[in-house]
């Protein structure tokens, strides 16, 4: 077991690799997981990696979202070097490494790139978002804006929400659609309105003391462009269409 | 002015065709002088046609630099890269196959005793003077946006998926932003290093610089891109080096050389 890695990758890249090296490895957006994802679709011990008997397996821990094996939903099965697991957005394999290998390339392991079939690398592009016919062909082909499922706004590295609906409500309320808490936050403080010509304008409900801005100037209403960023209080919203 | 110039292309390790594509060529201007231009260009999207779109930006400067005098370079350099985005445009419209194929371009044209660099999308260019690298270009990705608004640091943007999807593409949409660098002076021993993300993805700044110093350009490339293919190469690879030479024909030597001889 000594040269089995687990890999992580998100969007064909290669995000973590851990050495399969104990009997359990737990995975979840708790941080005192082995592999420790921080995305709101992964459950705090969302699931394991076990070894029993030089066999591997993989265990879902009742999440919400559920762990995928080549696509399918499982609870307890066996895996191997040629599986794919999904968890959220996220796609785990083992790896074995030779000897050789590991001492070769054992200064860029976190350079390699992951290969995936291709049903299930769709059915993960196209959960993020992306057409997966666009890029069936390849697999590390790179996505550019129009591909993804716009409009959009993005919070973080690893937030995005999509913009739904002609009246979309920013403010500190669990009814909004997109939730955002801090001092003097209105329950409805901003709203992202759909009009007609596939275009999107920002109205601010804001208060004086917390005006909406976007691009560092205070508004009432503006027509967004694709790359403008939104700020309410401490966040700061990326816009994409 | 003199330079010695070096390209090279290669497919990667994991890709089965090569969408970069490149141009390196020099230019005679109305005064006689010597001028050069050098042109990376990464494709991507559609069903195979991220190379129709890469070379379609190649042709388009090939043929702009065929009928002119360089009387504006910037100008050039932003037309062109306008013409390819529509031109890929009525492509793509016009073939379901190319649908959604895109490009980006990063074009560094040497005349006049300056660089001129025009660029859209994550390729790079970068001078290195005095044995100091610098990146010229600004990667139009939504990690390095959100970098420029404190929204990410840089740290994070180089392992975000995000580094990968792209705000702006040649081919993509009718309103194109072109960034146009301010002319850079250029000096004897500048190099210039153009290159696809492919090698960004796996060489790190200080140590093109190294290659780069301690090679020259031909050997310097190939050791570039052996080094990318090494750690995984999943991407196609292009490396194109520019170095300023000192002018044969300026300086005291040659001058004390050409008094004597008069």
């Amino acid at each position: 077991m000594a040269n089995l890695f687990i890999n992580v990758s998100l969007d064909s890249k290669l995000i973590e690799r851990v050495r399969l090296d104990k009997e359990k490895i737990s995975i979840g957006r708790d941080s005192d997981n082995d592999i420790y994802i921080n995305n709101l679709a992964i459950s705090r011990y969302h699931a394991r990696i076990l070894v029993e008997n030089e066999k591997i397996f993989i265990e879902d821990l009742e999440s919400s979202n559920g762990t995928y094996l080549n696509g399918k939903k499982t609870n307890h099965s066996e895996i191997n070097e040629q599986d794919t697991i999904l968890i959220g957005k996220y796609k785990i394999n083992i790896e074995n490494k030779t000897p050789r290998e590991t001492q070769d390339s054992s200064a860029f392991l976190e350079d390699s790139t992951v290969m995936v079939d291709n049903d299930t690398r769709n059915k993960l592009l196209e959960k993020m978002g992306f057409n997966a016919n666009a890029t069936k062909d390849e697999p590390s082909a790179k996505p550019v804006y129009s591909k993804v499922k716009l409009p959009r706004i993005v919070l973080s590295d690893d937030l995005e929400v999509d913009i739904e609906g002609d009246n979309f409500v920013i403010g500190n309320s669990f009814n909004s659609n997109l939730y955002i808490d801090g001092f003097l936050i209105k329950k409805k403080h901003a709203t992202i309105l759909k009009q007609a010509n596939q275009k999107f304008t920002i109205v601010n409900s804001g208060s004086f003391f917390k005006p909406t801005k976007v691009n560092g100037t205070k508004i009432d209403q503006k027509t967004l462009i694709s790359g403008d960023i939104i700020e309410i209080g401490k966040h700061k919203l990326l816009f994409l269409s | 002015m003199f330079f010695q110039t070096y390209s090279l292309s290669d497919i990667g390790k994991i890709r089965k065709r090569n969408e970069d594509s490149f141009l390196e060529r020099p230019i005679k201007t109305n005064d006689n002088d010597n001028a050069v231009a050098m042109i990376v260009a990464d494709g991507m999207g559609g069903h195979r046609a991220g190379d129709v779109a890469s070379s379609e930006v190649i042709k388009v400067f090939e043929n702009n630099l065929n009928n002119n005098n360089l009387g504006s370079v910037e100008e050039l350099l932003k037309n062109s890269i306008l013409e390819a985005n529509s031109s890929i445009i009525n492509m793509s419209v016009s073939k379901e196959e190319l649908k959604g194929m895109g490009t980006t371009c990063t074009a560094l044209i040497i005349a006049k005793k300056k660089a001129f660099i025009a660029h859209v999308g994550d390729s790079r260019a970068y001078l290195i003077r005095k044995k100091t690298i610098k990146q010229l270009t600004k990667d139009h990705t939504v990690a390095e946006h959100m970098v420029s608004f404190g929204m990410m640091s840089n740290k994070e943007a180089k392992i975000s998926p995000k580094r990968n999807i792209l705000m702006r593409a040649i081919g993509i949409n009718d309103l194109l932003e072109v960034d146009t660098l301010e002319p850079i002076n250029i000096y004897p021993n500048d190099i210039f290093v153009l290159c696809s993300d492919g090698l960004i993805e796996y060489v790190e700044e200080d140590e093109i610089k190294k290659i780069v110093c301690e090679n020259e350009p031909d050997s310097a490339c190939r050791k570039m891109i052996a080094t990318a293919n090494l750690r995984g190469g999943k991407d196609n690879i292009t490396v194109q080096i520019t170095k300023v030479l000192k002018d044969p024909n300026a300086g005291f030597l040659s001058n004390l050389k050409k008094m004597i001889a008069s």
